[in-house]
This record gives C-alpha cells, sequence and structure tokens, in this order.
C-alpha cells in the first residue's frame, strides 16, 4: 500500500480536481491534514485504500491532461457506487467544512469553500469591514492605482 | 404596604427589563433582577463577558443549523422557544417537541432566547418606528384595536428608545405612504449616519424603479425603496445632541439631557472592549449573533445600571406571583433556583417589592399571569397573540447582486405599510434581504449539495456556485397579524417543564384578514419578480412546511419574524385589556408589564424600538409611584 | 452617553508630553535601566543628539516638511512588524496579547494620518499640482530589516549590532523589538556627540520646535495664519477613524498641531516618560503608551491600577492580574520574508503577490484619503481586513523546513 505522506499529497491532489480550487488555494485554508484525518476517520479501511489506488492510477495515467483526468473521475469516482460516495462527500467537505451534514470543526466552517465561490466570506467570521457591502466584493474589483 | 429589601422585582433581563432597571437603579431605586438563563452570560467585567461570548460564537460556529438560537445554551430547567422543534402539526395531535406545546391547527412559527441578555442578542436589529394610524386601527380602518394613546404622545420616548438602542439612520430617506404627517419633528437625527445600504439594494433599487407600478385589487401602487434605520454602530451624526435620559424629582419626569456642543455621540462598542463594535463590520451573522457586538444588545443596557442599586439573580426562574387576597396587590415573586442548567435540583425562593415588573418577553409574562391568576379579569391575558407573518419570495437575479455580505437588511420597501387596503387584509413591509436565500432553503450549503448530487465537481462546479450564490435575492413581506383572541397562550396542568413551571400552550391560525394579505402580497410580489427579470424560485411545500395554508385554492408558505406581540395588551379601559397606558395592569396597582405583549396592534415595523419607547414610559410610571 | 474613553481631555490620559522648555538643562540623574521580566540591563552608551540641538535641528519650511514626510515613513513603517507579530498568534491563543497588538498598530494608523494631517496643514493648497499625492507609496515602503528612519538609532545593549525593524512572528524577540521602538527617551542621560536622535519622542520633539519657530517666524513676517495655510477639505476628520483608543484631530493652526504630536507621542512612545505620580494610570478602560503594552505582554502581566510610579528610567515592572501569553502557539513564519524567497513556488508566489498588491491599495487608498478625499479612508479599512485574510493563507502554506511562509510587505506593480 501507499504510505501516509504520499497518500495526504494525493488527497491534496485530487481534492484540486474535485472542487476546481488550486492546491495552494486549498493549503492556504490550513485545513488539509485535518479533512485528510477527518476523510480517514469515517470511512471504511477498504474504500480507502481503493480509493487512493485509484486516484493514484488516474493522476499518473500517461498522456494525461486535465480532461482526461475529469473524465477519469467522472466515471470512476463520482458515481455513488464508487466507494461509498467518498469523493462527493469530499467535496463537501472542503466547500462546507461539513462530514455528511455535521461540521467538522469551527475553522472547517469558517474555511468552506463555498463562501469564496460566492465571493463572500462565512457568515460571522472573515468579517469585511465597515461599508464593504456597499460595494461589490473586493475578489471581483480589479484593484486600481 | 410591605417593608420590602427592594423597591422594585423585575423578572427578566432582555431590553424591556433592563431599561427599566437602568432608570430605576440609576435614579437611586433598589432593584432585584431574577434572570431564569445561565450565571455566566451575565457576566460584566470584560474578561468574563468576552470568554461566555466567545463560548457563544464557538457554538454558532459549530452548530449544523444556524438558527436563531444556535449560539445560545437551550436549558432544559428554563427552556427556550426554538424554531428547530417547529414540525407539521397532525390533525389533533398536539406537537410537543419544544417548550411549546402547539395546538395549531398551524405552528406559532418565532422563537426567542432565554438566556441573559434576551432576544436581542439574536434579533437583527431593525428600528423602525410604527406609523400614526396604527395606533388607531379600529378607528380608521375598522380593525384589530386602538391604542390609549396617539402616535405623537410617544414621540420623545421614541427618541429616548433611539438613544439607548443607538440607532443609524437617515431621517431625511424616511418616506412612508401617508399623507401630511411629520413622524420625526424639525431638525430631528438618528444618533448615528445610515448603515450604508448594500450593493445589492443599490442594484435593486434602480430595477425595480425602472418599472415600478403594480395592480393590486384594480388599484395602481408605486413599489419605492428607502434606507432602514437599524440598531448598530455607524458614524456618529456629528448633529446630534441627546446624551441620554434622567429621572427629574422636581416635575416627576424622564427628561432627556443633551450636549452643548456637537460630536456628541459615541458608539457603544462590545461589553469586554469599548473599542471592539465601534462599527458594523459586516459579518453578516447579526441573526444569531453579533461577533464584534457592532449591533445593540440588552446587554449594554444593563451595563449601564447603576450597580450598587442592582442586585441580579440568574439561574431564577420566576414562576408564580403571590397575591394579596384583600388589596389585589402583589405580595411576591415565587422563584426556582436551579442548580445546572439541565438537572432536576432547584430551590424555591419568593423575592420582594414594592413594585413588581414581568419583562420575561409576551409568551412568558402571559403565561407567569395565567399560572398566578393574576391581572386576568378582562379575560385578554394570552389572547391577541402576533407576529408579523412573513411570506418569503425568491429567485435568481440576472447579473450578479452579490449576497451574502453586510446586516440582514438594509433597505425596505415600504409602499403597502399603510392604506385603504387595510380594511381588507393586512398591511406589510418588504425588506429587501441581503442574505441570499439562506432563510427559506438554507443557502449556500443547500446549493452545493444539489450541484454536487447531480455529480458536478470541479472547475464546473465551482463556476455553478459562483453563478448560484453571487444572484441569489430574497423578499419578505412581513404581514401584520390583526389581534384575535382566539389566537392565544394557555396553560394546562398536563404540560410543564422539568423543574414543574407550565409549558406555553399555544392555539394558532391565519385568519382570513391575513389569508388574504397573503394573496395580494404574493400578487406584488409576481408582478415585482416580473418587471424585474427575476427568475422566481419561490416554492411552497404543501407537505414538509409546517405553517403551510391555503386560501382560495392556492397554497402559502409562512415563517416567523420573531416578533411575539399582544399577549397582554394595552387599552383605555379594564374591560377589554389587560394593562393601562402606563403599563400597569388594571388588576393590581403593584404590578407593571413591559414587553411587545402590551402592543394592541403591531403595525408594519419591526416591534421592539416601539416596545423600547413605552417601556420608558413605564418606568417613569413606576418612578412615579414610587414617589408618591 | 459621553463616555470618556474618547474624549481628549480625559484627566486619566496619560500626559507623556510636557510644555516645550526653554531652558533644556537637565539635572543629573541616575544611570537609566530598562528591566524586562527579571532581566535588567544596564543602557550603554550611545552617542546622542543634545537637547539644544533637538530644538534647532529643523532650520527651514522645506526641511520641516521633509521631516513630517519621514514621519509619516516612520509611522508606516512600524504598521507590517507589529501585523506580521498579529496574524502569527494561532487564532484563540494569547487572546490578551493579540488585543494589545492589534490596538497599537490601529493606532499606528491614526498617527499616520495625524502626521498628514499637521503636513497638510502647513502645505499652501496653491503649490499643489492637480492630482499630486500626499507621499510616493513606492519608495515609503521600507525593505525589512530596516534601520528606523529619521536619524533615530535607539540605544543597543552593548555588543549588540545596531537596532532593525524585522518582519518576525510572534516571539520574545519580536517583542523586545516593539519595546525598543517605543521606549520612551531619556531625557537625563548625559549628551555627547550630536549624531542622532535616540528615540521616536525625541524625533517629534524636533518636529514641534520646528513647528514652534517656522510659525513665529512666518507670523513675524506678517502671515497671519503663519505656516498654516493649508486647505482645510484636506483634512481627514474624527468620523474616519475608530477601532482604538485616541481621535483624529483637525489641524488648522500651532495648537493643533501640538495636540496631534501629544496625540502621537502621547499614545506611543513618550518624550521624557513621565507618567504624573499619584494618578490611576492603569485598569480597565484607561488608555496607556504603547510600550507600556508591550511590556505587558513581555510580562504576561498586566498593569494594575497601583502601578503609577513611572519614572523614567523604567523601574517598575506590572504587578497586574496574569494573563497567558502563549509563545509556541505562533506560525513559525520565516524571518523578513521576501517574494524572492518563493520563486521555485510560483503559486505560492502568486498568492504574496496578491497579499502585496492588497497592502500597496491600502497605502494608495491611506495616500488618496490624505491627499483631499478623507472619505476613503473608510474603503482602506476594508482593504485593512483583506489583508489579514490574505495574511493568514500565507502563513498555512509550509515552506518544507518547519517553517511556514508569510507577508512580505514588498511593492508590487497593481495590474
Ligand atoms: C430572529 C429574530 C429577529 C428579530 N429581529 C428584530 C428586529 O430586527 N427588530 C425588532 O424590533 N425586533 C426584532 N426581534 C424581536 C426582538 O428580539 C424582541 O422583540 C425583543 O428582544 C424582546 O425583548 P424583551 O426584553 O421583551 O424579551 P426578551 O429579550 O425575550 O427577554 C426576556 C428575558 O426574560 C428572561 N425570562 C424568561 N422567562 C423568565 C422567567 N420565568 N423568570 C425569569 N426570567 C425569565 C429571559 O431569559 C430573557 O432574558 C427579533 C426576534 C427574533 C427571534
Ligand atoms: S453585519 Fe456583522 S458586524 Fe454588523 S451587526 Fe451584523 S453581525 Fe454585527
Amino acid at each position: 500500500m501507499i504510505n501516509a505522506s504520499s497518500n495526504v499529497k494525493l488527497f491534496l491532489e485530487i481534492s484540486a480536481f474535485l472542487t476546481g480550487f488550486s492546491e495552494t488555494e486549498l493549503k492556504a485554508t490550513g485545513m488539509l491534514e485535518t479533512y485528510y484525518n477527518t476523510i480517514l476517520a469515517n470511512t471504511d479501511g477498504n474504500d480507502i485504500d481503493y480509493f487512493f489506488q485509484n486516484v493514484s492510477d488516474i493522476l499518473s495515467a500517461p498522456e494525461r491532461t486535465d480532461a482526461t483526468i475529469e473524465q477519469a473521475i467522472a466515471m470512476q469516482l463520482i458515481p455513488d457506487s464508487c466507494y461509498s460516495g467518498l469523493a462527493k462527500n469530499i467535496i463537501a467537505l472542503w466547500y462546507t467544512g461539513n462530514w455528511v451534514g455535521t461540521v467538522v470543526s469551527a475553522a472547517s466552517y469558517i474555511q468552506g469553500l463555498m463562501w469564496e465561490a460566492g465571493h463572500t466570506h462565512p457568515p460571522g467570521a472573515k468579517q469585511p469591514g465597515y461599508g464593504s457591502w456597499a460595494n461589490p466584493p473586493l475578489s471581483i474589483v480589479k484593484q486600481q492605482n | 404596604m410591605e417593608n420590602n429589601e427592594y423597591d422594585v422585582v423585575i423578572v427578566g433581563s432582555g431590553i424591556a427589563g433592563s431599561i427599566v432597571a437602568k432608570l430605576l437603579t440609576n435614579a437611586g431605586k433598589k432593584v432585584l433582577l431574577l434572570e431564569a438563563g445561565l450565571q455566566a452570560g451575565i457576566a460584566m467585567d470584560p474578561e468574563e463577558a468576552y470568554k461566555t461570548y466567545q463560548g457563544y460564537l464557538n457554538t454558532f460556529y459549530n452548530a449544523s443549523a444556524k438558527v436563531p438560537n444556535s449560539p445560545y445554551p437551550n436549558i432544559k430547567d428554563a427552556p427556550s422557544i426554538d424554531v428547530l422543534d417547529i414540525e407539521v402539526i397532525k390533525k389533533n395531535v398536539p406537537s410537543t417537541k419544544g417548550y411549546l406545546v402547539q395546538m395549531g391547527p398551524i405552528p406559532f412559527a418565532s422563537d426567542c432566547a432565554r438566556t441573559p441578555g434576551g432576544t436581542t442578542l439574536h434579533w437583527l436589529g431593525t428600528t423602525l418606528r410604527m406609523l400614526p394610524n396604527d395606533f388607531k386601527m379600529k378607528t380608521t380602518y375598522g380593525v384589530g384595536a386602538d391604542w390609549p394613546f396617539p402616535y405623537e404622545s410617544l414621540r420623545p420616548y421614541y427618541e429616548m428608545a433611539e438613544n439607548e438602542i443607538g440607532v443609524s439612520g437617515e431621517v431625511g430617506d424616511q418616506h412612508y405612504p401617508i399623507k401630511g404627517e411629520d413622524i420625526f419633528g424639525e431638525d430631528y437625527v438618528f444618533p448615528m449616519r445610515g448603515i450604508p445600504t448594500s450593493y445589492l439594494d443599490g442594484v435593486m433599487t434602480e430595477t425595480i424603479m425602472k418599472n415600478n407600478e403594480v395592480v393590486l385589487n384594480d388599484k395602481t401602487y408605486e413599489l419605492y425603496c428607502i434606507s432602514t434605520p437599524q440598531g448598530r454602530n455607524s458614524i456618529p451624526n456629528p448633529d446630534y445632541n441627546i446624551t441620554g435620559v434622567v429621572w427629574d424629582t422636581a416635575s416627576k419626569k424622564l427628561v432627556q439631557t443633551r450636549a452643548d456642543g456637537k460630536d456628541s455621540y459615541q458608539p457603544v462598542g462590545s461589553n469586554w472592549d469599548p473599542y471592539t463594535g465601534q462599527r458594523c463590520e459586516g459579518n453578516a451573522s447579526c441573526v444569531p449573533i453579533c461577533p464584534v457586538q457592532a449591533k445593540y444588545n440588552a446587554l449594554k443596557t444593563l451595563k449601564k445600571c447603576d450597580m450598587s442599586n442592582l442586585t441580579i439573580r440568574t439561574q431564577s426562574v420566576a414562576s408564580k406571583l403571590l397575591i394579596n387576597d384583600t388589596s389585589k396587590w402583589i405580595s411576591g415573586v415565587e422563584y426556582k433556583t436551579y442548580k445546572n442548567g439541565n438537572s432536576y435540583e432547584y430551590e424555591t425562593q419568593v423575592a420582594k417589592g414594592t413594585i413588581y415588573v414581568l419583562a420575561a418577553s409576551a409568551i412568558e409574562n402571559a403565561k407567569l399571569l395565567l399560572a398566578s391568576g393574576a391581572a386576568n379579569s378582562s379575560d385578554q391575558v394570552g389572547r391577541n397573540l402576533m407576529d408579523h407573518m412573513t411570506l418569503l419570495s425568491w429567485g435568481l437575479t440576472k447579473e450578479p447582486i452579490y449576497p451574502y455580505r453586510g446586516p440582514g437588511s438594509t433597505t425596505n420597501i415600504p409602499t403597502f405599510r399603510d392604506g385603504d387596503f387595510r380594511k381588507e387584509h393586512a398591511a406589510w413591509i418588504s425588506p429587501l434581504d441581503n442574505w441570499g436565500w439562506s432563510w427559506p432553503v438554507y443557502s449556500p450549503g443547500s446549493d452545493v449539495n444539489t450541484a454536487i448530487v447531480s455529480g458536478m465537481f470541479g472547475k464546473k462546479l465551482r463556476a455553478e456556485m459562483e453563478r448560484v450564490i453571487t444572484r441569489q435575492f430574497l423578499v419578505h413581506f412581513e404581514c401584520e397579524q390583526i389581534a384575535d383572541p382566539d389566537n392565544r397562550v394557555t396553560i394546562d396542568p398536563e404540560y410543564k417543564d422539568q423543574i414543574g413551571n407550565y409549558r406555553p400552550v399555544i392555539h394558532y391560525k391565519a385568519t382570513e384578514y391575513m389569508l388574504k394579505a397573503f394573496e395580494a402580497a404574493k400578487t406584488v410580489s409576481d408582478q415585482l419578480f416580473k418587471q424585474c427579470d427575476i427568475q422566481d424560485f419561490t416554492y411552497y411545500n404543501p407537505v414538509t412546511n409546517p405553517d403551510y395554508v391555503t386560501y382560495k385554492g392556492k397554497g402559502y408558505r409562512f415563517d416567523g419574524a420573531g416578533h411575539i406581540v399582544g399577549t397582554h395588551r394595552m387599552g383605555a379601559n379594564k374591560e377589554d385589556s389587560v394593562v393601562d397606558a402606563d403599563m400597569r395592569t388594571w388588576d393590581h396597582e403593584n404590578l407593571f408589564l413591559v414587553g411587545c405583549g402590551n402592543m394592541p396592534t403591531l403595525g408594519t415595523s419591526n416591534p421592539t424600538l416601539t416596545m423600547a419607547a413605552i417601556t420608558f414610559k413605564a418606568a417613569e410610571a413606576i418612578l412615579k409611584q414610587l414617589e408618591q | 452617553m459621553e463616555n470618556k474613553l474618547f474624549q481628549e481631555n480625559n484627566p486619566k490620559r496619560q500626559k507623556l508630553i510636557r510644555p516645550l522648555e526653554e531652558t533644556p538643562e537637565p539635572a543629573p540623574a541616575p544611570k537609566a535601566f530598562v528591566e524586562t521580566a527579571g532581566r535588567v540591563t544596564a543602557a550603554p552608551e550611545v552617542l546622542k543628539m543634545s537637547m539644544v540641538d533637538v530644538k534647532n535641528y529643523i532650520k527651514d519650511l522645506p526641511q520641516l516638511r521633509a521631516c513630517l514626510l519621514t514621519a509619516l515613513q516612520l509611522e508606516l513603517s512600524t504598521i507590517p512588524p507589529y501585523l506580521c507579530a498579529l496574524y502569527t498568534i494561532k487564532d484563540g491563543s494569547s487572546q490578551q496579547a493579540a488585543a494589545l497588538v492589534r490596538s497599537v498598530a490601529v493606532e499606528e494608523m491614526l498617527h499616520m494620518v495625524l502626521v498628514a494631517n499637521i503636513l497638510n496643514a502647513i502645505t499652501d493648497p496653491k503649490t499643489i499640482k492637480e492630482g499630486e499625492l500626499l507621499f510616493d507609496v513606492k519608495n515609503i515602503i521600507p525593505n525589512y530589516p530596516t534601520p528606523l528612519p529619521g536619524n533615530i538609532v535607539p540605544k543597543m545593549p552593548p555588543g549588540k549590532p545596531a537596532f532593525t525593524v524585522n518582519l518576525r512572528k510572534f516571539s520574545r524577540e519580536a517583542i523586545d523589538g516593539f519595546c525598543t521602538i517605543e521606549r520612551p527617551s531619556d531625557p537625563d542621560e548625559s549628551l555627547t556627540n550630536p549624531t542622532a536622535f535616540d528615540g521616536i519622542g525625541q524625533f517629534y520633539q524636533a518636529i514641534r520646535w520646528g513647528l514652534k519657530h517656522m510659525n513665529e517666524k512666518a507670523i513675524r513676517e506678517g502671515n497671519k495664519n503663519g505656516i498654516f495655510t493649508g486647505d482645510p477639505k484636506r483634512q481627514v476628520t474624527p468620523e474616519h477613524y475608530y477601532g482604538s483608543g485616541g481621535k483624529i484631530l483637525k489641524v488648522e493652526n500651532y495648537e493643533d498641531a501640538e495636540s496631534a504630536i501629544e496625540e502621537i507621542v502621547g499614545q506611543g512612545e513618550g518624550i521624557d516618560g513621565t507618567i504624573a505620580a499619584n494618578e490611576v494610570m492603569f485598569g480597565e478602560g484607561i488608555e496607556y503608551a504603547h510600550y507600556f503594552k508591550f511590556q505587558e505582554i513581555a510580562c504576561g502581566r498586566m498593569y494594575s491600577a497601583n502601578d503609577t510610579n513611572f519614572q523614567m528610567p523604567v523601574k517598575s515592572i506590572p504587578t497586574g492580574k496574569h494573563f497567558d501569553v502563549s509563545w509556541s502557539s505562533v506560525f513559525n513564519m520565516k524571518e523578513n520574508p521576501k517574494m524572492k524567497d518563493y520563486e521555485n513556488n510560483p503559486p505560492l508566489l502568486e498568492k504574496a503577490k496578491g497579499f502585496n498588491r492588497t497592502y500597496v491599495q491600502l497605502l494608495n487608498n491611506i495616500n488618496r484619503a490624505v491627499s483631499g478625499n478623507p472619505e476613503l479612508l473608510i474603503e482602506g479599512i476594508t482593504v485593512m481586513y483583506d489583508l489579514k485574510y490574505k495574511a493568514l493563507e500565507l502563513l498555512n502554506i509550509p515552506l518544507g523546513n518547519g517553517e511556514c511562509a508569510g507577508p512580505t510587505f514588498e511593492y508590487v506593480d497593481l495590474l
């Protein structure tokens, strides 16, 4: 079997493909390890092993392109029948901070990617400051001189 | 009169109880405050206050359903009404899931927080005044009831309330669908400048104004948008010079104090650090918790009490008023002090004062009176339970409007706040909501799940989330519920909580006056969405929505607005009301009731500002009575 | 409601500034000590400027203006180090320390604005070209580690290298550095070679003399407003600032300028470190200088109401309530990070650039605000929040050697 640290790496790489956020963006949430541990703790060991094997195959396939990888993900990871729906749970985990409907931690709630995707911030955290809401979000405003 | 340790015993530390406590202690009166919630919540020293509040915040972060009560402890010995307990009521089977026993036919849909500081911890903070006609509904429109005084006589008290809460707003923006009446008086300004309206407000106002005529029952109305005054910190208005309120022993009146110079208002920051919360920072979580306390909550008022005159007993749940058989005066409040929130252990004690004030919020006040056989010679205690029955409409705009930012609502459409139609159906106000579809369908989490289930992932998923989340528009139609004696709070020995206190038993329905309003509001909503090119996603589910009602073959879902009102109404005579214009019970000379339960009508404004105003009036009457 | 905390005439407010004295000869005094938690360091000998030279340091108006621009740079150069310390404290730990550092950082922003107000107050609008900005963002950003601008050379213990300002994680070393930045001057120290200011307070003292002399001269020459001929519309006013102690003051004459300097020096660094005795100085709701805030962090202990007797040299350590300071629950940020450190990691470099763009945007914003658009300061504060979130993203990215990335606070061109 593959060792733990390379699994974390695989988890990061596949998470980027699953979520549409770059590896750096995912790292910047500070949640990588927590999420990796969350899936380990809550997924059947067999499923996990086969899942990472499959991920490793997809990511290291010869002549792979983003398109071929995405296609493989759609066929081999996304269907509910694959690894007890693990891929979908991973996406939800990154986007909402919830593992199957339960909040993992205060930090996971705050780091949910759905807020970033929607050009906003989680209610009650990362507040943007007085009056910010009167203008379009900073993330879409061209930074001017 | 008995010789009592305290001048006044107050039950409840919400905004109503805190205002009374502040005014009385600062006028030198000895006050005992009984509060049902946990000790930690009352902490006034900065370190403890910070710790408790961070605890709330952390609980909120970790809550799966981020409903109004989610940050606050829900304890078994003093349970809170909670929206999570609302469920579809089966025919003839009461819903007993939560603290309320809901007899139906439909459930009462609002909650409140039983914790030190009360429900303002999770209120939104909208602070509109009521309109003059709201005070004379019976005379003007033949429905509801009249207040025992007109709008005009409340104006100074409104100013006191606006000072206490710290209202941010622009008087100049306040155009209402009424003629010739001067609501604010010359030169009046709010303590702070208006909270900036949201980007969404700007886009939507422009869109609405392009084509703003709607037709309702063959009459044409013009929709328009105005900024909403609110109780959260903004830039102080240099022209504001009111500095507070003092009791004037000579004139036996509350008088406002004023600064000579300008620049007098200082926003009140958090309870742990005066520099935190000096401005609303756009946390966008006012309901259920403002992390920086830029939003007003009652603990800020409580902190301004003269502590040398105030005794607070927490974890002390009032259960009964003791009545002197001959004089009919209240001779004590029996209360149960529990050990920790969930044990069955408690001690029963009696608190005594010269005057008693119930400030436990509308449902609890009524329940306490019923449990004590008090103040009910009119048979109105517990009746006339009201709320804003809120129809929600949601859809997607053409262009992004970037919701989920800023305070919950910063703009409203006041067109239907007043008019002749009130003879036929309820009036309403339409706040534009800044928080997307989070209220009706738990967006954006639910949108993520829908997209994932459909098999979306990666860049496509991210783009889809961007498309959906940035264009979610939600507008409320908060319909003024009119008093109905059968919408009521009762008690039943069969239903008690775990320390033997009565649970409120609720009977609730939507009268035809309300159903007609839903029909009308939906008509307006349909036109609004069409004219603004909003793709309508509004969906009322006949099976799963607990407050699903039908009218003329069409179904509607309404939600509660958190505005619990009317259960011990004020009036001009004792036959049809519980308290007089000073909020003294007709039946017991030394018993005052404060809170929204006093309000005979609700109008189309959120009730707390008006309630705070009349609470100042009640405090004035209490002081006067004490000094007789 | 009157809130004492914000009143400029709050009697509890510490007054570190004394009236300008015409006879600057100090009485001989005990040797200076710097005393931090249990560790006493004999103050080293350093060549300092004499009081007379401080008084006559500024010779003409252009030099005065140049000094004020330097003061602006000085205030600005201290903000990134404070922010680094603040950002690297992990959420939930060292809360008291974080609150103290935060309040200092916010107050440095206030000082920048106050300096700008003074500068604008003595700048004749006729001399300003259309669209001209008060300062040059690109050149005002320092390259860390950097000496303090303005020829300010704080004393260092013997054998230690000259003082520099650094971008460091929250650590004892960082707090020591902050104490040095904010350390009150010791006017009683005997002076020899007039080569440098020994502290920020002394530098402002020179500015104060300069303002006074230039103003008196201008009045003598028949300008009834003296040097205060600026455009009032370029003044940033109180409503634009919040979030910590102090207050923005409009500057329209010499007295205003003096109050503004009092605000800056009193709040932070101290001209002579004297706090009036027999006055309650510490406790809830009382503002005190940055130096003392950092002393509290170094000691993990608040000053108490009894800690009143402060004379320079500072001998007394805080004796109030203890609070937890965790030096380990901290992001292990690389010291003085640079964009070029990230060159082998393009996505990280892009993130660091993103941070710097936000930083430059913030400075541009402040610059425009103090160049005639005061209302823009409110928007600037929004950018300030964003800065924090961008910094935290960098801190979450490990560098692989046990350290993590961090914000570099360097100039980048905006897109
Ligand atoms: C989600 C939500 C949003 C809202 N938004 C707005 C808004 O924008 N604008 C507006 O005007 N209003 C709003 N409201 C309504 C507003 O919060 C209430 O009107 C207001 O807080 C009521 O104040 P109160 O002091 O009467 O009662 P509460 O604040 O409910 O306080 C009652 C106090 O009494 C204590 N208590 C209860 N029972 C006992 C007992 N038996 N013994 C001892 N103590 C007891 C409780 O613990 C509590 O401290 C909102 C409400 C909700 C739920
Ligand atoms: S928007 Fe944020 S800061 Fe403002 S009141 Fe609401 S929660 Fe508080």
